[in-house]
């Protein structure tokens, strides 16, 4: 194998601060076709790994065993949970914040309080500008129009009777006699001061 | 599979070794009996995707159909891996043209191997021995492991959280993963 395959800008055949043993060219195949497996390969690699399965059946081979392999372990994961290293630069910072648990605690109980806040302005209906105006059309409405606004029953009730058709409901009539009053009682006052 | 070293002109069967013209379903079959695992383990490498392996699959023993028969018998095992691999790449690309994303390998939607009940209780005797040889590597290793291929994380996600240089995650999962391979075939 002359090519080099890269794992984020590292060439995975490259040893690290811990020494591997001896590694044969099968040793190597395997581990380049698992990280083609897992996804680690960069692009370039990918295409360079990829070449050579168009042509190399042990290249194949060692696909379908780093497949399996993955598979497996991915399906043997530990029915305990495994305690993983913490990395040695935080634990000062998580020693520091266990330290202040007290400061902490009453941090996150602000921290509540301005969530619950928000949580109550955000559900309480505030009206918009719209909703503003159509509250004032409709009062405008029931103190100059409508001096007293019938129910559905009421209109229902009426719309039932016979001939109702031909008929004047009294509620109506009542309306309309309001309205002209006042209408004329307004036309006349304005009038007046005119004069 | 045209113009290779691989087929023969006189059409041999891979099974017989005879003269023959197509492969019969039987022969097929004996094929995909075979081979048929070990290629689709193959083509979920390849492809990232169970979906993609299995279309993959169906177009490979497609081709063995048709043409089959022109693979020299001795090498018919690499004629098939290379059939295998040119159907993975048409289906990929196919799919990558309808703007679909591929799995990620690790991620919750993990493919499996098309297997039998039979096949099933081998796999489970795999996984507890499997299960048994991760407690046995050392712990280092152990938690590359785990963290690769149980957490989802990449070697350089795992290397910037444990602050460790990739080439050391590098080299311990690489570790691991020859322990195990070893572990479970002593016989090599």
């Amino acid at each position: 194998m002359n090519e080099t395959f890269i794992v984020s800008g590292v060439n995975i055949m490259d040893r690290g601060a811990e020494t591997a043993p001896h590694q044969t060219l099968e040793d190597e195949r395997r581990w380049t076709a698992l990280c083609y497996v897992l996804g680690e390969l960069d692009p370039a690699a990918c295409a360079a790994w990829e070449a050579r399965l168009a042509e190399d059946e042990e290249c194949c081979n060692a696909v379908a065993e780093a497949t399996r392999l993955a598979l497996t372990l991915q399906q043997a994961r530990p029915v305990a949970p495994v305690a993983l290293t913490v990395p040695a630069a935080t634990r000062p910072a998580e020693r520091s914040v266990s330290t202040s648990r007290s400061g902490a605690g009453a941090a996150i109980a602000a921290l509540l309080a301005a969530a619950a806040c928000v949580v109550v302005l955000v559900q309480s209906p505030r009206p918009s500008a719209e909703d503003e105006q159509n509250v004032r059309l409709v009062a405008l409405w029931r103190q100059h129009v409508v001096p007293s606004v019938a129910t559905s029953a009421d209109l229902d009730d009426d719309l039932a009777l016979p001939g109702s058709e031909d008929r004047i409901p009294a509620w109506l009539l009542a309306a309309v006699s309001l309205e002209e009053r006042q209408r004329t009682t307004g036309e006349a006052q304005e009038v007046w001061e005119e004069n | 599979m045209t113009g290779t070293t691989e087929e023969q002109g006189a059409n041999a069967s891979p099974v017989t070794g005879d003269v023959a013209v197509r492969l019969s379903s039987q022969e097929v079959e004996r094929l995909y009996d075979e081979y048929g695992q070990e290629l689709h383990a193959f083509l979920l490498g390849v492809t990232r995707n169970a979906d993609l392996a299995q279309e993959a699959l169906q177009s490979t023993f497609q081709r063995v159909l048709e043409r089959g028969h022109t693979a020299r018998s001795e090498t018919v095992r690499g004629w098939l891996f290379r059939v295998a691999f040119h159907e993975a790449m048409a289906v990929r690309r196919k799919r990558q043209g309808q703007h679909q994303v591929l799995e990620r390998y690790a991620g919750s939607g993990l493919p499996r191997l098309v297997q039998t009940t039979e096949d099933d209780l081998v796999q489970q005797e795999t996984v507890t021995r499997l299960r048994e040889l991760l407690g046995k590597l050392p712990a280092d290793q152990r938690e590359i492991v785990e963290r690769r291929m149980h957490r989802d994380q990449t070697f350089a996600e795992i290397a910037a959280e444990l602050n460790l240089p990739l080439g050391t995650v590098l080299t311990r999962m690489r570790l691991a993963t020859q322990r195990l391979q070893r572990w479970l075939k002593p016989n090599e």
